[in-house]
């Protein structure tokens, strides 16, 4: 029996060809989007899932009020580790782990008694032993307990060995960090890599003791200086709960610090569960989403099932017509309603899996270049991956069921001498309304997309359009670390030589950047004391020129080894009352860290984060303290110019690695975010779209040849052209209005909170919903425009001759 | 076998109830060879219908092999429609999608008769109507005296006990329909199957034993045969 529905579904399916690239194709697009967004939220709750007793580990974060603001950080007091391990009673196991991003260090290694390979390694850690007893690792060789128990050890992975020795062999061996200024470093073991589904990318895990000893943390040594490179992590003793850790870790600073510090600060635990997910933190893999991310991104990829499964139902109940005839006489040789039904799913679960088997071929194919969108690759593992051949199945079950139960139960219904006269109209009762509202559900999930995708695209134009108060093109940004003047001059000036070079100019920061150099300022006049937090930039007398800053009062600073001048923005001027007097400014003092200068100059604004924060007052103060150096290149030359920066550089720092970045492309990657979202809506939106525009087509192709006599006998009797075409457009033209009247406030009610989380943001007129509409719009009319269209051309004699 | 008492089937249309069979009664009895004839409209189908439960009477009883046919559930129906009614239409009524073979192997699938059973039966009923060669065609390759001959073997291969036929001739030429005829009267002198046929053709009736007369959805000359 069930062989004979196959072959029947089978034949179907080759007769009614266009219909069934309909079904097959929509329905295979609608599993390749569910299988791909399954898979990544699959991989996104991994994260860290499979280390020992994930549920006993926890960072320890903080939580300040600052001016009245709110403010986590993920970093802490440097002595934090030790004193959770010594003080806090519930606590197993204590890590600092110590990763000053700010100086990207350079490793290198003895090869006869010369360093040789110098390699930039952004992804190290310095920790306490404690650290392999938290994290778990899998060991290639060398002893877990005592591996980094001495200064100047390392544990390294297995990626990192064969990168830089070629072979994994390599305990015992020796790395010099940061160029030979520190000491060497013995590899005392050697990892597997973390899988890509961890918070903890390192490759370079050495012994905090070594930091100890190179003095490195010395500059923060106290409890009364915390930063982000600088984490605690800890492992609990069985039974013991978070709160209990929280109240000691807040006796903790009264007992450092003290009662008024303790008032204003909190430290507590946050869950290893909760560090891929808890935006107000960041983490090591740079990629934090929130849950509420994932649960959209689900609710996309059901919706696009569902709009898959419309398509099915609206075409099957649609040319059920057709086959009434059939089902009349299964009924007549004796077929049961429930026979029917078994049949109609059956066909159904047929075309599902096709859909399946092309989906989850098409979805590997997918996700093997789906990472320079995602930024990560999912893998599918479908034979080892249980939940993915769980969900595989569910699909299955969903769809038949969604898809199949409604034209199986209409289909089985009819009653046979009815069905055997083809009595049945296409437009029976119920099936249309249904039909038409599936229609509206249907393209009410494309225009939500189609509406999301256009602002989230505006959004991004408007961040690329935006004048940031500064030049970014033809800035070559290039990291330098050297406070050796004499070299520097040596570098800038041999670049100045070249006819490429327009201006160089060394800072600690760039003009906009990530991470910003900040405290206090304090600005005292006629006993009125002004005191905000502000953000500090380190320059030279060449920074306002190759940024193409604007100098609107007062003059530019001189060279100088110590802070003895600021030039201030507009914004510093405002908040002390000079807003509208900048030149008045001039002469005035003011201090930062401690230090009190004169302001000599006021610059425009400019934006000193991505737009994501808005603007702050800054201080522009000279001082030696370069980390990075901006060449302002000749854009006509842009390759020469760049050998030239780099033979400069060789020359100039051979212990150093070159490396550079365009200002523009790194302001462009602070909205990598942004832009990976709306790709995604990119793809996510063509695909609700060709999926609608598949069912809309499906159901006009099969509406104007069930409609053909009737479009005949209506134009024998006097209808034009016109008459004929809105006989097809206007019940569509209603669906569209009705569907977009429900999809304008769901997605502005959507697109308002995305937006929220912009200093600098669009306006969301009508402008942007009327563009989406009349694009729904013409995307029905090119869809139905072309059947229909010939269906009203087609000769009445013709179409009438067939009855 | 068949047994219709006071029979009416009507359709209310706004205020007004249009009958189409009014006050029919009937008894066929096992082994009869019926035809039903009577002017287009007269409610003929419909009465056939209302015989083989594709189609329920409004009013009046009907007793089929001394059951209460209102008393009838989905299931039983079509039980019975497996095992021992056959249907012949005008129309032939051939699913499109299935071969020759597959169209009167079809019944046997939902009798759930074994595989290899079904395969000698299908081959018995090719060979009975000379259609072996034409196994493997679909419907529309034939023309409709063969398709017509393939629904009456549709109809006979669950060897029913009542062969209902809704003008089985009426497209087709005079040697087809005797053909189709000369089977019919054979199934039932040999077998014994009970046939009701519909035809608007005397030659046709005279396969027949028995004529019924139906006129404005009534019945208005019972048995003439009988009589003479
Ligand atoms: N479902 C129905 N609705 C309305 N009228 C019907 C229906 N079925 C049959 N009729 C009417 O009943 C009458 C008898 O139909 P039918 O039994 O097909 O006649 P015959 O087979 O004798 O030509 C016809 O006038 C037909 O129009
Ligand atoms: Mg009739």
């Amino acid at each position: 029996m069930f062989k004979n529905y196959i072959k029947i579904a089978f034949r179907n399916l080759l007769k009614n060809k266009s219909q069934t690239v309909i079904n097959v194709g929509g329905l295979t697009l609608g599993i390749i989007c569910a299988i791909v967004i399954f898979l990544i939220i699959q991989f996104d709750l991994s994260f860290d899932k499979w280390h020992e007793d994930p549920d006993r580990i926890y960072r320890v974060v903080r939580h300040e009020t600052e001016f009245g603001k709110s403010v986590y950080y993920r970093g802490g007091p440097y002595p934090l580790a030790e004193a959770v391990r010594n003080d806090v009673t519930g606590i197993e196991y204590s890590t600092l782990v110590f990763n000053n991003l700010a100086n990207e260090p350079i490793i290198s290694y003895y090869d006869n008694g010369n360093l040789v390979k110098k390699l930039k390694e952004s992804d190290f850690a310095f920790v306490d032993p404690d650290y392999f007893n938290i994290l778990t690792y899998t060991w290639l060789s060398g002893n877990p307990e005592t591996a980094i128990k001495n200064p100047n050890t390392a544990v390294v992975t297995q990626s990192f060995a064969l990168k830089l020795f070629g072979t994994t062999d390599v305990l015992g061996k020796s790395v010099v960090f940061n160029g030979g200024t520190a000491a060497d470093i013995e590899i005392t073991g050697v990892v597997k890599d973390m899988p890509e589904n961890s918070d903890f990318p390192f490759t370079f895990i050495g012994a905090n003791s070594t930091m100890d000893r190179n003095g490195e943390t010395a500059e923060n040594p106290s409890w009364g200086s915390n930063s982000s490179s600088m984490q605690t992590y800890v492992k609990l003793e069985p039974g013991f709960s978070e709160e209990q850790i929280n109240e000691q870790l807040e006796a903790l600073i009264v007992k450092y610090r003290n009662e008024e510090v303790a008032a204003e600060l909190d430290l507590f635990l946050q869950p290893l569960s909760e560090i891929h997910f808890d935006s107000r933190f960041s983490n090591y893999n740079g990629r934090v989403i929130e849950k509420s991310m994932l649960l959209a991104l689900g609710i996309i990829g059901l919706f696009l099932l569902i709009a898959a499964c419309i398509n099915f139902i609206n075409l099957n109940t649609a040319i059920a017509v057709s086959r009434s005839k059939e089902v009349g006489l299964r009924k007549t040789l004796g077929g049961t309603k429930s026979q029917l039904m078994l049949h109609f799913f059956g066909e159904t679960a047929f075309i599902t899996l096709i859909a399946l088997v092309l989906g989850v071929g098409l979805s590997e194919i997918v996700l093997q270049n789906i990472s320079p969108v995602l930024g990560f690759s999912p893998e599918m593992n479908l034979l080892s991956n249980v939940e993915l051949q769980l969900f595989i199945v569910s699909i299955f079950l969903l769809v038949t069921l969604l898809a199949g139960w409604y034209p199986a139960q209409y289909l089985s219904n009819f009653n046979p001498i009815e069905a055997i006269r083809n009595k049945i109209q296409s437009n029976y009762g119920r099936g249309l309304t249904l039909r038409r509202g599936l229609i509206v559900v249907q393209f009410t999930i494309t225009q939500v997309l189609i509406i999301c995708t256009l602002i989230m695209a505006s959004q991004i134009r408007y961040f690329q359009n935006q004048d940031l108060g500064f030049e970014k093109e033809a800035v070559v940004q290039v990291p330098i670390q050297n406070e050796n003047m004499p070299i520097l001059n040596v570098f800038k000036s041999s670049l100045l030589n070249k006819t490429t070079i327009q201006n160089v100019s060394f800072s600690n920061t760039g003009t906009t950047n990530n991470s910003v150099w900040g405290g206090n300022y304090i600005m005292i006049e006629d006993s009125i004391r002004h005191e905000n937090s502000g953000q500090v930039k380190f320059i030279d007398e060449n920074f306002i020129d190759t940024y193409g800053l604007t100098l609107l009062a007062g003059t530019n600073i001189q060279p100088s080894d110590t802070v003895n001048a600021y030039i201030v923005n507009q914004s510093f001027a405002k908040e002390v009352g000079y807003g509208d007097n900048l030149s008045g400014l001039i002469g005035k003092t003011t201090s930062m860290w401690g230090t009190e200068a004169p302001i000599v100059g006021v610059v425009k604004d400019f934006n000193t984060q991505s737009l994501h924060e808005g603007l702050a007052p800054v201080l522009l103060a000279p001082r030696k303290s370069f980390f990075l150096s901006a060449v302002k290149i000749n854009t006509a030359r842009t390759k020469e110019a760049l050998g030239d920066i780099e033979r400069a550089f060789n020359t100039a720092f051979p212990d150093l690695v070159f490396e550079y970045s365009f200002l523009d492309e790194s302001i462009e990657s602070m909205y990598e975010d942004e832009q990976r979202t709306a790709k995604i809506m990119n793809a996510f939106t063509l695909i609700a779209i060709i999926i609608g525009s598949l069912g809309l087509f499906g159901l006009v192709s099969y509406m104007s040849t069930t409609r053909t006599k009737e479009i005949g006998v209506r134009k024998v009797l006097g209808a034009n052209l016109l008459d004929i075409l809105k006989l097809f457009g206007t019940e569509l033209a209603l669906l569209t209005g009705i569907s977009f009247v429900i999809a304008a406030p769901i997605s502005w009610y959507l697109m308002r909170n995305w937006l929220e989380e912009f200093a600098y943001k669009i306006e969301l007129g009508i402008g942007i919903f009327l563009l989406a509409l009349s694009g729904i719009l013409l995307i029905s009319v090119l869809t139905i425009g072309y059947k229909s269209l010939r269906a009203a051309l087609s000769n009445p004699i013709e179409s009438l001759k067939s009855e | 076998m068949i047994k219709l008492r006071n029979i009416d089937r009507y359709i209310d249309k706004r205020l007004q109830r249009n009958f189409i069979l009014k006050g029919i009664d009937l008894d066929i009895e096992e082994g009869d060879f019926v035809s039903i004839m009577g002017p287009s409209g007269a409610g003929k189908s419909t009465l056939l219908n209302i015989i083989g439960f594709l189609d329920d009477a409004n009013e009046g009883e009907y007793y089929f092999l001394d059951e209460p046919v209102h008393s009838l559930n989905e299931r039983q129906k079509s039980e019975y429609h497996r095992s021992y009614i056959g249907f012949v239409f005008q129309a032939y009524h051939l699913i499109d999608e299935l071969t020759v073979y597959e169209n009167i192997e079809m019944p046997l699938l939902y009798r759930k008769v074994k595989g290899s059973q079904r395969k000698s039966m299908v081959a018995d009923m090719l060979d009975r109507f000379n259609i072996v060669a034409k196994k493997d065609l679909f419907p529309n390759q034939l023309s409709g005296g063969q398709q017509q001959l393939v629904g009456v073997a549709r109809a006979l291969i669950g060897s029913p006990k009542l062969i209902l036929a809704d003008e089985p001739t009426g497209n087709l030429h005079s040697d087809q329909s005797k053909e189709i005829m000369e089977t019919f009267k054979k199934l039932n002198k040999e077998d014994g199957v009970t046939i009701i046929q519909v035809t608007h053709s005397d030659e046709m009736a005279s396969y027949g034993d028995r004529v019924i007369n139906l006129q404005d959805g009534a019945v208005t000359e019972n048995n003439p045969y009988e009589e003479e």
